[in-house]
This record gives C-alpha cells, sequence and structure tokens, in this order.
C-alpha cells in the first residue's frame, strides 16, 4: 500500500516546532488524471528503450509502497527536520 | 532434496570444491549441528518472525557544538527489496555502463546478477546485524528491527 499520510516537522527560527500532517492521498488523486495522460508517452518510451511496461509499473508501484514507514528526523539546535510516510 | 543442497553436491562431484568446503556449506544452511538435518517447520516460522522490517540509523553527534546532533532514519525493508527489482529493470546499454563504472572503482559486480532472491537472503541475515562506531564525540548505531 503506498503512503497515505506524510508528516512534516519543523523548528521556526523563534525555537517554535511544527508537525504538519499532509493528506497524501488526495496528491495521488490529484495526479491519476496526469498519469493517465502521459501514460502512451511512457508506454512509447518502454517501447524504445525495450522495457517490459508491466514490469516498470510494477518496479514502481513496489518503491512507491516501500516508502511507506520511512523516517528521517534530524534535529540540531539550529535545525528540525522530521518526514515521516504513513 | 534442496536444490542448495543438490548444487553443492553437483559442485562436490564435479571437482569445483573439497569435502571440507562442502561440509562447511551445508554447515552454513542448514546450522553447526548434523548436516544431514534439514530445517523444520519450527525453526523456518522464527526465521519468518524474525526478518526485520526496517533498516535504522541512529547519528549522535557533539562534536561541532555543545548540543549534539541527532540523526535518527529508518529505512523500510520493502524499500530495498523494491529498489533491487528496479535495478534489474535498467536498460542493457545503461547497465553495461554502470558495470564498467563499478569495475572502474575496483568492484566486480554485475548489476544482471543480482535478484530479488539474493535480497531476501541478504535481508534474513541482516536480522543479526549491528554495526556500532563509537568516536569520543560521536556515536553511530546501524541495526535492523
Amino acid at each position: 500500500m503506498i503512503p497515505l499520510f506524510a508528516v512534516i516537522g519543523f523548528r521556526t527560527s523563534r525555537q517554535r516546532t511544527f508537525r504538519l500532517w499532509l493528506p497524501l492521498f488526495l496528491v495521488w488523486v490529484l495526479l491519476l488524471p496526469v498519469v493517465l495522460v502521459l501514460f502512451p508517452f511512457f508506454l512509447v518510451g518502454c517501447l524504445l528503450l525495450d522495457m517490459n511496461a508491466v514490469k516498470t509499473i510494477s518496479a514502481g508501484w513496489n518503491v512507491a509502497a516501500g516508502l511507506r514507514g520511512m523516517h528521517v528526523e534530524i534535529n540540531d539546535p539550529k535545525t528540525y527536520i522530521l518526514l515521516r510516510l504513513v | 532434496m534442496t536444490e542448495n543442497r543438490r548444487q553443492i553436491l553437483e559442485m562436490l562431484a564435479a571437482g569445483k570444491i573439497t569435502a571440507d568446503e562442502a561440509e562447511r556449506l551445508m554447515n552454513a544452511l542448514y546450522g553447526n549441528g548434523n548436516s544431514d538435518s534439514r530445517p523444520d517447520s519450527s525453526t523456518m516460522a522464527a526465521t519468518t518472525k524474525a526478518r526485520p522490517k526496517y533498516l535504522r540509523v541512529v547519528v549522535h553527534d557533539e562534536s561541532r557544538d555543545k548540543s549534539p546532533t541527532e540523526v535518527n532514519v529508518r529505512i523500510p525493508m520493502q524499500l530495498l527489496r523494491a529498489g533491487v527489482r528496479l535495478a534489474s529493470l535498467i536498460p542493457v546499454q545503461a547497465r553495461e555502463q554502470v558495470n564498467n563504472a563499478l569495475k572502474e572503482q575496483g568492484m566486480q559486480i554485475d548489476l544482471s546478477q543480482i535478484r530479488p532472491e539474493n535480497l531476501e537472503e541478504l535481508v534474513d541475515q541482516l536480522s543479526e546485524l549491528t554495526v556500532d562506531v563509537d568516536d569520543k564525540h560521536s556515536k553511530v548505531r546501524v541495526f535492523c528491527e
């Protein structure tokens, strides 16, 4: 399953820490028409590069699904960055 | 007879490895006990249970400032598997270029030989992996969970 939410955290110059929950599923829905429009070009590209389109889509989907659970957190006296995919 | 056992016996029969090497391979595959014993279902289940889900990198650094810098990265194993599958889709021309670049750096690796099955074996072995780097001002830990 691809990530549905992203948690982004950061610290402001006033040392206040914020965490934002971004609904990625809305982004996926918005991207769907773009993907459909670009799909024929993708197929042509696969033909030109002699790549298996189905395997490529499957691998791309696996990478997107594999991102779920990713957690990157950097905590410095000056900086705080958090990225978590749920 | 399992595929691994058959391969070892074939290599032994072909004279590619000695009897001692074959025994070591068998022990590595089925444990140090009786090399004829096969892993039973409970052992297999335990292995499956212990399979790590994440690779975690934790860095604690106090070298630059009085306040420490902490980095905490968790990478899903599924992403590593997907990356290997993606690598197998690299076009042949590009793969050759990558292989040549790796050879120039002294790494004799053929990307076409890397398969998800190989990664599964690697991931299974990673469950016991812990890398600890302790410095005067910094600590790095890499482990699976």
